[in-house]
């Protein structure tokens, strides 16, 4: 990402200039994505909630296994910001090791794995709810998460885009992540102790 | 390979979350279970359309001797908990929202299904054993909702305290989250107190201890 101009024919095939297209491109994203999280919305809201929930052995209830996953997810994160800052050489200790990309895209890999069940599971037996704050907060950026994971998904495949642009999705993924992760698994953890 | 990543992650996650939804459609009614075997044995019981009938055509389900079932509708102002207890070929059942709706109904539970009704009329539950679950429909005054009930376990269930005409009222679920209405001597209903763990609840300054309901008890 951090090399716009040397990649120029790549980014001229669709729109006009490489700076032009850059912007599109952006857009486009950033719609994609405002359209998939709306599109949750939309469903979590519309669809009549069923209150069904798989339970895992070894686990004392669906919630306990959502709030783990959510755990592992949140985890996998950390270790993104912190290789996201290695590569950005925001670390000391100069350039990173070479594996660190390759583990920085197959963490986040996971971590959206590890969210998709918890995310179904939210979405089909609950719906978008907005009860009390937490719960409102919690479906607006679980929302919000999947909107600028295909957002950031989308930029990482445009070449020529501004050096700041992939940060800030990645931030924002981050952010949106470990808000949903604090009104959900946190208070779960919080009333019924950290129980398996 | 290097541009197409990101867009596989994408479809990856998107696969993973259509292939979950589609088991939980097609599980439904079935015992809750999670894995791979169940999500491929699943998935074909759903490509062929005769198979889902049977499960539920089989004899009658009947309830379990002793058995809780709860609940929660969403409605337009919130959400309403419904408890129904079933003992023996009795059951008694409790809906309130948590603030001023409330109400108490009986009836028989015989062969996987309650028919239920409030003192006063005004309120009737319809339900029937699917799966483990039981599925119905719940009226209160003027309005009406579909309902899904899962089993859950003590202590979740019904708890009431009385004390002259003064009753409060609760729900404990299958996650702990306590639900409860106190009805006044004039009728009028207001959000119950809290009622602990150990099933004590601190009333006008006194710690009183809330009794379970089942089925069969005289409410």
């Amino acid at each position: 990402m951090s090399e716009p101009m040397a990649t120029e024919p790549m980014s001229t095939r669709r729109a006009g200039g490489a700076r032009a297209s850059g912007g599109t491109a952006l857009l486009v994203a950033v719609a994609l994505g405002a359209l998939v999280a709306v599109g949750l919305g939309v469903f979590g809201k519309v669809h009549e909630p069923q209150f069904f929930s798989v339970s895992v052995a070894g686990f004392s209830s669906g919630t306990a296994v959502k709030s783990w996953l959510a755990t592992l997810a949140v985890a996998l994160a950390l270790f993104q910001l912190v290789s996201a800052f290695a590569m950005y050489r925001l670390i000391p200790g100069g350039k990173a090791p070479a594996w660190m990309g390759t583990a920085h895209v197959w963490s986040g890999r996971l971590a959206v794995l590890a969210s998709v069940p918890v995310a179904v599971h939210c979405l089909y037996a609950l719906g978008f709810q907005s009860t009390d704050n937490r719960v409102l907060f919690h479906s607006l950026f679980g929302c919000f998460f999947y909107g600028a994971f295909v957002t950031k998904m989308i930029l990482l495949t445009r070449k020529g885009l501004p050096g700041w642009v992939v940060p800030i999705a990645g931030g924002l993924l981050f952010f949106g992540l470990v808000y949903v992760w604090l009104t959900s698994a946190l208070w779960f953890f919080q009333v019924n102790g950290i129980i398996l | 390979m290097k541009v197409r990543g990101p867009l596989i992650t994408v479809v990856a996650a998107a696969a993973l979350g259509a292939g979950i939804l589609l088991v939980n459609v097609s599980q439904q009614p079935d015992a809750p279970q999670v894995g791979k075997p169940a999500a491929t044995s699943t998935v074909t019981a759903a490509a062929k359309p005769a198979p889902p009938p049977a499960p539920a055509a089989p004899p009658a389900p009947a309830f379990p001797a002793k058995a809780d079932y709860v609940g929660t509708i969403p409605t337009a102002a919130g959400h309403i908990t419904l408890d129904i207890s079933v003992e023996g070929d009795k059951a008694v059942a409790y809906a309130c929202d948590g603030y001023t709706v409330e109400s108490w109904l009986r009836g028989p539970a015989v062969a996987g299904t309650v028919s239920l009704t409030s003192k006063d009329k005004t309120s009737r539950l319809e339900g029937r054993l699917d799966g483990a679950a039981v599925v119905g429909t719940l009226s209160i005054g003027e309005k009406q909702w579909d309902f899904v009930a899962q089993p859950a376990a003590p202590p979740a269930g019904l708890y009431v305290y009385q004390d002259g005409d003064v009753r409060s009222s609760w729900i404990v679920d299958s996650t702990g989250t306590v639900t409860g209405v106190m009805r006044l001597d004039d009728g009028t209903a207001v959000p119950a107190p809290g009622l602990g763990t150990d099933g004590t609840a601190v009333i006008d300054g006194r710690t009183v201890t809330a009794t379970r309901v089942q089925g069969a008890s005289d409410v």
